[in-house]
């Protein structure tokens, strides 16, 4: 019987020893003598065995090609022309994306309208007061639901207290809840919310003065240098950013609490914001405070100038248009792409 | 306030300061304008890199990871704080912005000086007129800033109740426009 197993034991080694010299690394290591083709996706991976997978490797090119191919990178004009071409394919598969965002985020109630112009079939609303984050885990973003951290994206730390510590109220004089977060953080008999200015709002029990949920805002959870927030894996940047900030080997970009961010595509590492976003202005909404001047780019002034009809307003990346005497946003006019 | 914050910036300003970067031409106190008709040729963040009143809000800008947010070809309009505005500030303490974990904070106090779009002074003045004194502006930070007249300048009240006085206006860029002010604004 010892025998029987030695046999076998030198027979699998004979087998798996191919395999460890394949510089493939695991390849081969899986075969079932039945011609399995290798995956695509990973050259050396699991594939073939004795079906012959080495042969039918990817087609993806080294990584020195890559990087030779990223040096030699087209100039803007013939990439805005490739991304045209890819437009049909991209917008099938954006659309997608969107939809899984929306419906993953819980934000449902997000509507489209159609704006002043065929090519725009619909636009996203994003406005800084929607809850975004939220203190309750259920309403979590995707990703940091059910984290049992209080929507707190893994290594976002850096926060002044912990989940289950008690709350010094001292800390927070001084210090108000910003504006657009006071209306879905208001206190309730049950809990209190108080804000640090450190990018973070902290729920905590009114009873026993203990945090029970930690919630990151601007700064907080999208900080540079920091990791990307779990629950944005979906490509998100609003509409008229798009042929400016779209995901390429290098880079990805993600819209998240009012800022689009530029991400390291290998260590997912949040490098920059590329655009600053206002957030406020929708249409069928009357205009919002703070608009109250004319604040259209230079090159729009001609075609677009207030009267006792129309104003015009920019923000996001749009050109609105204002009903002069009733101020209720009623088209875009331009997306500035 | 309980933690000085703008102290933290003047630290911020004075790290800056001794840092390595290029010695601007003291001649240029701020980003020249272009001239009336002519498309200007620098965008903002060129325009702050240049100007020497400017250096301590361009490092911060650089600091907080918004200089592509400036260069980019979407407008804005930055009510860029001179360096004599970051002297008033108090004295710096050691849990200073340069941290990384304030650095939230300091882009939370840099978005408050920027707002949507290309605002010049004379859409700022006629706002004002048509608002019996007062208009407001939506940071990108969240904030309203709040503009009025005295004389022939400009005032602006930032949402902590402070003011500042636009020094110089109207300095335009390929992707907004610049206003020089005597003091930093506290955004929220």
């Amino acid at each position: 019987m010892r025998n029987l197993i030695l046999l076998a034991g030198t027979a699998a080694l004979a087998l798996a020893a191919p395999a460890s010299a394949d510089k493939g690394g695991k390849g081969g290591g899986h075969g079932q003598g039945g011609g399995k083709p290798a995956k695509i996706e990973h050259g050396g991976g699991h594939g073939g065995g004795h079906g012959g997978g080495h042969e039918m490797r990817a087609p993806r090119p080294a990584r020195a090609e890559r990087q030779a191919f990223r040096a030699a990178r087209p100039a803007k004009a013939e990439q805005r022309a490739f991304r045209a071409e890819r437009s049909e394919r991209r917008s099938i598969r954006d659309e997608r994306r969107h939809d899984a965002f929306v419906h993953r985020s819980g934000e449902d109630r997000r509507d489209f309208r159609r704006v002043g112009r065929d090519d725009i079939r619909r636009m996203p609303e994003f406005r800084p007061e929607q809850r975004r984050f939220t203190g309750d885990d259920r309403l979590c973003p995707p990703g940091l639901a059910k984290k049992g951290n209080g929507c707190l994206p893994p290594g976002q730390a850096k926060k002044r207290f912990s989940r289950g510590e008690r709350i010094e109220r001292d800390w927070f004089e001084g210090y108000s809840m910003p504006s657009a977060y006071r209306g879905f953080y208001q206190d309730t008999p049950d809990y209190y919310y108080n804000y640090d200015d450190d990018g973070y709002i902290y729920r905590a029990d009114r009873g026993s003065d203990l945090i029970s949920a930690i919630i990151p805002l601007f700064g907080g959870g999208f900080g540079i240098g920091q990791p990307l927030p779990v629950g944005y894996d979906a490509y998100n940047v609003p509409m008229p950013y798009r042929d400016d900030y779209y995901d390429n080997d290098e880079s990805l970009y993600r819209y998240g609490d009012n800022a689009i961010y530029r991400v390291d595509s290998q260590s997912g590492m949040i490098e920059g914001i590329v655009a600053l976003l206002a957030g406020d202005l929708n249409v069928g909404q009357a205009l919002p405070g703070g608009y109250d001047a004319y604040n259209l780019p230079m090159e729009y002034r001609d075609q677009y100038q207030d009267d006792d009809e129309y104003n015009y307003r920019y923000a996001d990346g749009n050109i609105y248009q204002v009903d002069a005497k009733t101020q209720m946003i009623q088209a875009i006019v331009e997306m500035l792409a | 306030m309980k933690r000085p914050l703008f102290a933290a910036v003047a630290l911020l300003a004075a790290a800056c300061q001794q840092g390595d970067g290029v010695k601007p031409d003291s001649n240029v106190a701020a980003p020249a304008p272009a001239a009336r008709g002519e498309q200007p040729k620098t965008n903002i963040l060129q325009a702050l890199n240049g100007s020497a009143d400017h250096k301590t809000f361009a490092n911060a800008v650089k600091a907080a990871g918004l200089t592509e947010t400036l260069s980019g070809a979407q407008p804005y309009t930055v009510f860029a704080p001179t360096e004599a505005a970051f002297g008033k500030l108090p004295p710096g303490t050691a849990n200073g912005l340069l941290a990384p974990e304030a650095k939230g904070r300091l882009v939370t106090l840099l978005t408050g000086h920027i707002v949507p779009g290309m605002v010049t002074a004379a859409d700022l003045g006629k706002a004002i007129d048509r608002g019996k004194g007062k208009a407001q502006l939506a940071t990108v930070g969240g904030s309203n800033l709040t503009f009025s007249k005295d004389g022939d300048a400009l005032l602006v009240t930032d949402a902590a109740g402070g003011q500042a006085r636009v020094a110089q206006a109207d300095l335009l860029q390929s992707n907004g426009v610049v206003h020089s002010v005597d003091g930093v604004l506290r955004g929220r």
